[in-house]
């Protein structure tokens, strides 16, 4: 726009003028407009179901999206960094064996009292008292910890070892039942097993004196060369 | 007459019609760039102002001839500014060939009264106007509302509207002018 325009047109004329305007009314005009509205009319009765308008711009997107992989990010994490270790406790129980019998546990050691025949000489069974005694005292040497519960249980007259040891009492009590009730008894100190190295002794500590004992003779102090 | 509309009676839109429609045209004739495109406004604002008639649920209480020319109005302006390719695409301005030029220095310059224009010639010289130019000149120089207003309904910048109005100012001027001119060129022929 050049500086040298004027703007000669008079505003408030033109409007008055423009406002004044009016056409006059058509038939046609009233039949253009009925095929307007009736198509008008149509496209709206098929949009039966509303409009659902959901802004999806890139400040709605791109959260979403970042939210995504962050969460598929962590899950991936968890996967590989498992809190509870499953595994390793499943292979601590495929090494482990199957329950296995419960341990008895060590009762005290009993001096056992074993009857000790005398050694009188038999004509006879002579042979057979010196395997009776033989077999008696090495019940006796058997310490009751080893010996299985079961088998103690079901014989309460002797406590032997084991099944040998029991058919060998068995024996000796079948044999000699003239001779033990007469016969002394002696004990017999059952063996001694290495102390465990678990549990250290506690040892009580002794109260030192308080008062220092008193020099009464002047200690000497050398003399420095 | 309202309860009918609303109940969609052809009759009594069609008096409403036939009531309103000189002003309809007059509206839909400036805002257009030609007489085809002005009808098929005076359709689209027509049945938009129906159509809100018949949502509003206090249609009784609705002024009909207070609210219809400036809800036509509004409908108008929508209707040009929906024909975005026109829109844009008009305000493209072209180099004119060496061949239109006159530089007749003797040329009868006479004189235009523009405080009468013709109504015909105003017309005229509105339709020539690109798209933006002639919804800000007709909003604000002709139908009366503020720049603000205007801007809001163009859904424009204030700025924007400012620089419009004085193109359309500059532009409506000389097209009043060639108008008188054709007009006289084809009086002596």
């Amino acid at each position: 726009m050049s500086s040298h325009f004027n703007y000669e047109i008079e505003e408030r004329n033109m409007r008055n003028q423009l406002k004044e305007l009016e056409v006059s009314f058509k038939e046609e005009a009233w039949f253009n407009y009925e095929a307007y509205a009736k198509q008008f009319q149509s496209v709206h009765k098929t949009q039966l179901l509303p409009n659902f308008n959901f802004a999806l711009n890139r400040t709605l997107i791109l959260p979403i999206v970042f939210g995504g992989i962050i969460i598929l990010f962590s899950f991936l994490l968890f996967n590989f960094i498992n809190i509870k270790n499953t595994k390793t406790k499943q292979e601590v129980s495929e090494v482990t064996p199957p329950v296995t019998a419960v341990k008895p546990k060590p009762e005290p050691k009993k001096q056992i009292i074993v009857p000790v025949k005398k050694e009188e000489v038999l004509p006879q069974g002579n042979a057979l008292a010196t395997a009776s005694i033989v077999a008696s005292n090495t019940l006796a040497t058997v310490p009751v910890a080893n010996t299985n519960t079961f088998a103690a249980r079901t014989m309460p007259q002797a406590i032997p070892t084991t099944t040998y040891a029991a058919a060998a009492v068995t024996n000796t009590v079948a044999l000699d039942t003239q001779l033990t009730n007469s016969v002394p008894t002696y004990t017999v100190a059952p063996k001694k097993k290495r102390r465990k190295k678990g549990s250290a002794e506690v040892l009580e500590s002794i109260a030192t004196p308080v008062s220092l004992p008193t020099v009464t003779q002047e200690e000497v102090e050398p003399e420095l060369r | 007459m309202i309860t009918l509309i609303t109940k969609n009676d052809k009759a009594a839109i069609r008096e409403l019609f036939e009531r309103h429609y000189g002003k309809m045209g007059s509206i839909a004739v400036r805002y257009c760039k030609s007489q085809t495109q002005a009808a098929e406004a005076i359709n689209f604002g027509f049945n938009t102002y129906i159509s809100k008639l018949q949502q509003n649920r206090n249609a009784q209480l609705v002024d009909i001839d207070a609210t219809f020319e400036p809800d036509f109005i509004k409908a108008c302006a929508s209707f040009v500014k929906g024909i975005s390719s026109e829109y844009y695409v008009a305000s493209t301005v072209y180099a004119s060939g060496s061949a239109n030029k006159n530089y007749d220095l003797f040329e009868s310059n006479e004189f235009i009264d523009f405080a009468s224009i013709d109504n015909d010639v105003l017309i005229r010289s509105l339709q020539q106007l690109v798209p933006s130019q002639r919804l800000v000149i007709n909003l604000h120089v002709i139908d009366g509302y503020t720049l603000e207003e205007t801007a809001n309904i163009i859904e424009a910048s204030l700025q924007t509207v400012k620089s419009s109005l004085e193109k359309a100012r500059y532009n409506l001027q000389k097209n009043v002018e060639k108008c008188y001119k054709t007009m006289k060129n084809e009086q002596s022929l």
